[in-house]
């Protein structure tokens, strides 16, 4: 449509006029004020047809803007809507001048998780129910992860990297990674009655839970481009991990400063020399956390029962995923579902790692291993220790509930540090 | 008669009429809530100028990088003020001012332009 006959109405009316004022008359006052009229209503036009004009070139640019701005936000959300949950994702596009992208740095709580023996359990199942059973739990995890607007920084394997104060930094970082532990935890139940139901073997989880600075921004190439954190408050989290036994939570001094005061509940600490760290670290077992969370580990009991015949078993001390090479005795004199009392004939440290050779009669197990961690010394005159098994294949475990008790059952409140 | 200044926000433009020169800045974007309310100082200020000063020139420099519909109807009432002060016999001078490869405002300062025969109105090209 022209812009005459979008204004037909008007160039009419302006026509009509002009030709009125055309007819010869008498009254020269009446052809002044028509003269007048005409004239403002000619420029009022002229201005309402400027205005018509503007304001389309106007709504052309904001339309043309607007579509650069989808296309932005299409960018922004692809980036990171896998790794973050929606309501982080609209604040970085609310307030896109939050996020440097270029690398800052900034105080983040980076949570470690790891499910326990899992490198066992996929090379003793089929691919489909390996890749099933992550799936499962990594969907699980993710929900609760979002729920308290953590980023999934990387799903390393088995284990989750997850942070809380990056892209966005906000003064209950602490506290929220925190109650996603424990309801990652708690998660666990519903993962392994799922896992139960499709006859895939139960999991444990362990999370390391450290709070420091990093590094954090875009990282790659033009090919490939990753949000990501370094530094190494995320390597001590992972490394805090390594540390857990199935269930439990730890985090360091540095991630309990952060938050407000009594906000945990905690069962003991203990001190760690971590190499390349100057100091020894100490690192707390987190089992609750207050209101406004208000979520707990359940309370863990253990039954032992003494065994009528000890059994024996040889045993490495592994250095990370590594053996020193050196094989010890030791035999088992209390069992529990997770966990054992065992005599070594080596003096053991706590939260040193196991790998265990028992020693069993059927051909079935005899070459099964199992792996386990050192919870706590019972007596070091005869070197008893407590062990908790952060590996037991299936055919292992069953045989263990099958060795008859010596007498009454004794018990031992969440466990140990 | 004392300058008028209005600080910028992020929807009104700068503005700094200096009595002394008899130079009038407006500088920034223009959508505010209420537009008749914003701009009343202005028309205000200027109406007693050309009043109360029957020969001084008046020079206008523009540097509106956006603007809605209301602001345009103001500002085409701003030109018809000048204008009439132009026809009456003062020198009036607008710099529309636009940045270098800005076509959308050098097409906005051509339209003002076309209504204006009596002042004087140069679109000026700013390097950015």
């Amino acid at each position: 449509m022209s812009e005459d006959s979008l204004f037909a109405t008007e160039e009419a009316i302006l026509t009509e006029g002009e030709q009125s004022l055309a007819i010869p008359r008498d009254d020269q006052t009446l052809i002044t004020a028509h003269s007048r009229l005409l004239k403002d209503y000619k420029k009022l036009l002229t201005q309402t047809k400027r205005l018509v004009r503007m304001n389309d070139r106007h709504q052309a640019e904001l339309t043309h803007k607007t579509k650069e701005l989808n296309l932005r936000n299409q960018f922004i959300t692809k980036t990171f809507g896998r790794y973050m949950s929606d309501e982080i994702v609209a604040m970085l596009l609310e307030s896109p001048e939050g996020l440097n992208l270029g690398g800052e740095s900034k105080l983040v709580t980076v949570v470690m998780t790891d499910l326990r023996g899992f490198s066992s359990i996929s090379s003793s199942h089929p691919p489909e129910a390996v890749v099933g059973m992550l799936n499962d739990y990594l969907k699980e995890m993710t929900n609760i992860i979002f729920k308290y607007a953590g980023t999934v920084n990387e799903f390393v394997g088995d284990g989750i990297l997850i942070l809380f104060g990056a892209p966005i930094t906000r003064p209950d970082d602490a506290a929220r990674a925190i109650a996603c532990a424990i309801e990652m935890q708690l998660a666990m139940v519903n993962v392994n009655a799922n896992n139960r139901q499709k006859g895939f073997p139960e999991l444990e989880m362990g999370i390391g839970i450290n709070t420091g600075k990093v590094i954090a921004g875009n990282v790659g190439s033009d090919m490939r481009m990753k949000y990501t954190v370094v530094g190494s408050s995320v390597n001590l989290a992972a490394r805090v991990e390594s540390y857990t036994v199935g269930g439990q939570i730890l985090a360091t001094d540095s991630t309990l400063a952060n938050l407000p005061p009594h906000a945990v509940r905690l069962h003991g600490d203990f001190l760690v020399p971590f190499k390349g760290v100057s100091k020894p670290v100490r690192i707390h077992n987190i089992i609750g956390i207050n209101a406004p969370y208000d979520v707990s580990l359940p309370q863990q009991t253990i039954v032992y029962q003494d065994l009528l015949h000890h059994l024996t078993f040889n045993f490495e001390v592994l250095d990370g995923k590594h053996s020193y090479g050196k094989i010890w005795s030791g035999h088992i004199i209390c069992l529990a579902e997770k966990s054992a009392i065992v005599i070594s004939s080596l003096e053991l440290a706590v939260h040193d790692n196991l790998k265990i050779n028992l020693h069993t009669p059927t051909d079935e197990t005899e070459d099964a291993h199992l792996y386990a961690k050192v919870l706590q010394c019972v007596d070091n005159l005869v070197l008893k220790y407590e062990i908790h098994f952060t590996f037991l294949p299936e055919k292992v475990r069953i045989w263990l509930t099958q060795q008859k008790p010596h007498f009454d059952e004794h018990h031992n409140q969440n466990g140990a540090m | 008669m004392e300058n008028l200044i209005i600080e910028k926000t992020t929807a009104t433009p700068e503005i700094r009429f200096d009595y002394a020169t008899g130079i009038l800045e407006l500088l920034g974007e223009s959508y505010p809530e209420d537009t008749v309310v914003f701009y009343a100082p202005v028309f205000e200020w200027l109406k007693n100028f050309l009043n109360n000063n029957k020969e001084r020139a008046i020079t206008v420099n523009l540097e509106i990088i956006y603007f809605n519909s209301s602001s345009s109807k103001a500002l085409m009432n701003f030109f018809d003020l000048l204008e009439a002060a132009a026809n009456a016999g003062r020198k009036v001078v607008v710099n529309w001012i636009y940045a270098k490869g800005n076509e959308g405002a050098l097409e906005y300062g051509e339209e003002f332009k076309e209504d204006l025969d009596a002042l004087e109105f140069i679109l000026v090209e700013k390097n950015v």
